[in-house]
């Protein structure tokens, strides 16, 4: 009976199907306001309104010629698409989402989900590293120049709730009383929580290599990046790994960085689901926005704002803390 | 090539081209030190193709050269044929011939503004603008029948003549695309993602520009004060009052500021010459099929610089040589040597600076020395050489 | 960086509004009425001067004798019938490339353009059209 519950937690909800349905309502989600706001519309034939491009997309993937260079490490090329994808569908059962207390909790499993979430730009550096062509070796040395930029500011942006909190589990930092307490209490958790909120969304859209932080995946300078090389079921599964990757990273911030309630198991869930809607809304607002920066300056953006801002922070919060401020 | 150096073959096939053209690149780490390219992915034999055909299927021929700047080849080629049979072309013929010149102009640069956007991955941009240009392909169709290769051009004038309408609905249309273009440049030139990509990259010092012998918007935007259309005016020009835009940035900001106001300038030029139109025919009645003897060599502003078209008539009704000269052929030397130095996410935006039109470059052969088959490259100290060596022998005259 | 996000407004402004994409084919598209389709032969007043073949750049038209069999001869005494010739014309649709130096070009007025673009079709045979009366 428990391995029937837990094969039910891994494969259905909310382990591997409903991530992927998500993965795809999301990216739904991302593509027609991206192209709304262009003025365009974006999908429109496959299912209502395009509903179901993302998946199209998918099967077209999976139904391609799948090659793999000769100069290639044959064992590193084929595994590093289902590593990373796996390592993201871990992440995912982290996320509290049907009851504040999620199917498997401990103390530490924020720092737990942030790691899982950073193999799989791992996964893409070696996958680039590994493939034997100029394009990806230019894209995996970028993918890696990006990751110090900005998994400094997202470590310390997603901790601060867990300072405030006082606990380094999620659904204890869900569970948070943010609204107890005097008032200029109250105030100081609003506004490092709105601080950490500003910079975790940024380091989420580096993390996911979208405009403005693309460069690794830069289309028009080096093809694909780390993934040049990459073609049908290997592609279509680095694909599905970024889709639910957007899906995790935006849900783990709309987690512990948006307002969370007292309320049921069920409601709550529903509005964490909406949260994670609101994170990538405003992850497409930035996409469409703003136009590709170069390498040296993500790497400079990120050391002159993203990370002073959450470090300066972090600190007054853990100062205050100490003092004994933000406690309730 | 030590071991630090890598080599990147950008081409003959990259998201970042348009059309095939080969770029090697010697990189380390992030910074170009070599670039090299190779052409003649696009030779269609276009020149070769004229020789055999009379000069107005010639005409529709050249027109497909290029798709953007098509009007440009016709209007060039015409000149040229014209100014072999000394033809005077009417008043409103010629006003028509340079309303299309000018509206090519409008839509050349903003598909230019759209791709450089894409370039450096400003996707909004470029879908933007792209929106906007669809008002002036749609003038041109309403004017000319079809959104590209107007096919408006004759020997001796133009085709179609524009009724009131039309021409009120292409005033309407460059009064709205005034005010849109505006609020692109102050947006597009003040958006730090955007700036920042563009601003210092991709520089070519006056000095070198001029000796790279740089044309069109690339050269006014390092500061050389060249313009067919002021320096050696045709068609409607010599009527014309406008400003001849020159920037001294020297980078890709400097042209892209070329390009928008000369935009603007284009708008102002159509306002002049659809409020001015003068009444009359719109071509030279009876052209001779079969054109005298005689050579012309005619220059005309397209979007992308200097379009130059030599023709050769030996009497019959089929030219005897056409030559062309695209203008990216001038300026793709310095648009190469303009990115040395600077980094690999540099590359497509320092190339699209030009505006390149691989299309229209590629009418050029590439001579190598090969001993084995017998070619061989004469240099200019050797024809000297030769010279005084044959006044030596024949003639006894020493010149050295 | 003051200048930062200065596209933003114009996003969330065209968030509200209609998309600018025309729903060809689903709504049809207003043509010029200058458009430049494939050429219309009218048989009836073609003289087989065979200018337009020579202008054609694409080499895409071929203006054909119609061949008819010959009238029954005439009585004793009459003049012979006057017979005119009359032609086809055969169009390679797939090399045309719009030009309408052939209705230009044409003394007679025989042949004007059309405004049909949905030219594309799944065989190589059925782009050939001829118009015009078959030879017998």
């Amino acid at each position: 009976m428990d391995v029937i519950k837990v094969a039910f937690f891994v494969l259905v909800f909310p382990g591997f199907l409903f991530q992927f349905a998500m993965a795809a309502i999301l990216e739904w989600v991302d593509r027609k306001l991206y192209a709304r706001m262009q003025n365009r519309v974006g999908p429109l034939y496959t299912g209502p309104s395009g509903f179901l491009q993302p998946v199209a997309d998918l099967v077209k993937l999976f139904s391609k010629e799948d090659l793999t260079p000769a100069g290639a490490d044959k064992l590193m090329f084929n595994i590093l698409p289902l590593v990373s994808l796996a390592a993201v569908c871990a992440s995912g059962l982290l996320v509290p989402l049907w009851t504040i207390r999620p199917f498997t909790s401990f103390p530490g499993d924020i720092i737990a989900d942030a790691y899982l979430l950073a193999i799989p730009s791992f996964a893409l550096f070696l996958a680039g590293w590994f493939s034997s062509s100029p394009f990806s070796l230019i894209g995996a040395t970028r993918v890696l120049t990006q990751m110090f930029a900005y998994e400094v500011p997202f470590f310390l942006a997603l901790l601060t709730p867990a300072v405030i909190a006082g606990s380094w589990q999620i659904s204890e930092i869900m569970n948070f009383p943010w609204w107890q307490g005097p008032w200029w209490s109250i105030l100081l958790r609003l506004v490092a929580g709105t601080i950490a909120f500003g910079v975790a969304v940024t380091c989420l859209q580096a993390k996911l290599e979208r405009v403005p932080f693309d460069i690794p995946e830069a289309e028009t300078e080096v093809v694909a990046g780390p993934l040049t090389e990459y073609s049908g079921k290997k592609y279509g599964i680095f694909r599905l790994q970024k889709n639910i990757l957007m899906y995790t990273g935006a849900a783990l911030v709309a987690a512990v960085l948006l307002p969370s309630f007292h309320m049921g198991p069920v409601l709550g869930g529903i509005w964490l689901v909406l949260k994670t809607f609101f994170v990538v809304a405003i992850l497409s607002v930035i996409r469409a926005s703003f136009g590709r920066i170069r390498i040296d300056q993500i790497v400079v953006f990120s050391w002159k704002y993203l990370a002073p801002l959450s470090l300066v922070q972090f600190l007054v919060v853990l100062l205050l803390k100490a003092q004994g401020v933000a406690l309730p | 090539m030590d071991k630090d150096t890598i080599w990147i073959p950008v081409g003959p096939q990259h998201p970042f081209l348009k059309e095939a053209a080969k770029f090697d690149f010697d990189i380390r780490g992030e910074v170009i030190v070599g670039a090299r390219y190779q052409l003649g992915y696009n030779h269609r034999g276009m020149e070769k193709a004229c020789e055999d055909r009379n000069y107005y299927q010639c005409l529709y021929l050249l027109e497909r050269i290029c798709g953007i700047c098509s009007h440009s080849h016709t209007t060039a080629f015409s000149m040229a044929v014209e100014q072999i049979l000394n033809l005077e072309l009417p008043k409103r013929g010629s006003y028509l011939r340079t309303l299309v010149c000018e509206l090519e102009r409008l839509h050349s640069h903003l598909l230019w503004i759209g791709v450089a956007a894409h370039e450096v991955g400003f996707d909004s941009l470029f879908m933007l603008v792209w929106r906007d240009r669809e008002v002036v392909m749609e003038a041109l169709e309403s004017i000319t029948g079809n959104r590209i290769n107007y096919a408006i051009n004759t020997i001796g004038g133009v085709r179609r003549d524009i009724n009131d309408e039309q021409r009120v609905k292409v005033l309407q249309m460059v009064k709205d695309l005034e005010k849109r273009m505006a609020y692109y440049a102050e947006i597009g030139t003040n958006e730090p993602t955007f700036v920042n990509r563009i601003k210092g990259v991709g520089t070519l010092p006056t000095e070198k520009a001029k000796a790279m012998c740089a044309v069109g918007p690339f050269a006014r935007a390092s500061g050389l004060d060249l313009d067919i259309r002021r320096d050696d005016p045709y068609g409607a020009y010599p009527d014309l009052e406008f400003k001849v835009i020159t920037n001294d940035m020297c980078d890709i900001l400097g042209r892209v500021v070329v390009r928008v106001l000369e935009l603007l300038e284009s708008c102002k030029i159509i306002r002049q010459l659809l409020e001015n139109l003068p009444e009359g025919d719109i071509a030279v009645k009876k052209v001779p099929r079969k054109v005298p003897a005689g050579f012309a060599l005619a220059r005309y502003e397209a979007p992308r610089g200097e379009d130059c078209h030599y023709v050769r008539s030996n009497g019959t009704d089929k030219p005897d040589r056409v030559k062309v000269r695209a203008p990216t052929m001038a300026n793709l030397e310095a648009a190469v040597e303009s990115v040395i130095g600077s980094f690999v996410a540099d590359i497509p935006i320092a190339i699209a600076s030009i505006d390149p039109c691989f299309s229209c470059t590629d009418r050029t052969t590439v001579v190598l020395n090969d001993d084995k088959r017998g070619r061989k490259i004469t240099t200019w100290e050797d024809l000297r050489k030769n010279g005084i060596e044959w006044y030596r022998r024949e003639m006894g005259i020493s010149l050295s | 960086m003051s200048k930062l996000g200065i596209f933003m407004p114009e996003m969330l402004r065209n968030l509200g509004a209609k998309p600018a994409t025309r729903m060809y084919p689903f709504e049809p598209v207003a043509l010029p009425e200058g458009y430049r389709g494939i050429p219309k032969f009218t048989w009836q007043s073609c003289v087989g001067c065979q200018m337009c073949v020579k202008d054609c750049t694409a080499e895409a038209l071929v203006i054909e004798q119609v061949v008819e069999p010959a009238p029954p001869p005439p009585a004793e005494g009459e003049p012979a019938p006057k017979v005119q010739k009359k032609f086809r014309m055969v169009l390679h649709v797939d090399r045309c490339i719009h030009c309408a130096r052939c209705a230009e070009v044409c003394a007679r007025n025989a042949i004007h353009m059309d405004d049909s673009f949905e030219l594309a079709n799944f065989t190589r045979d059925a782009l050939t059209v001829s118009e015009g009366p078959e030879s017998k």
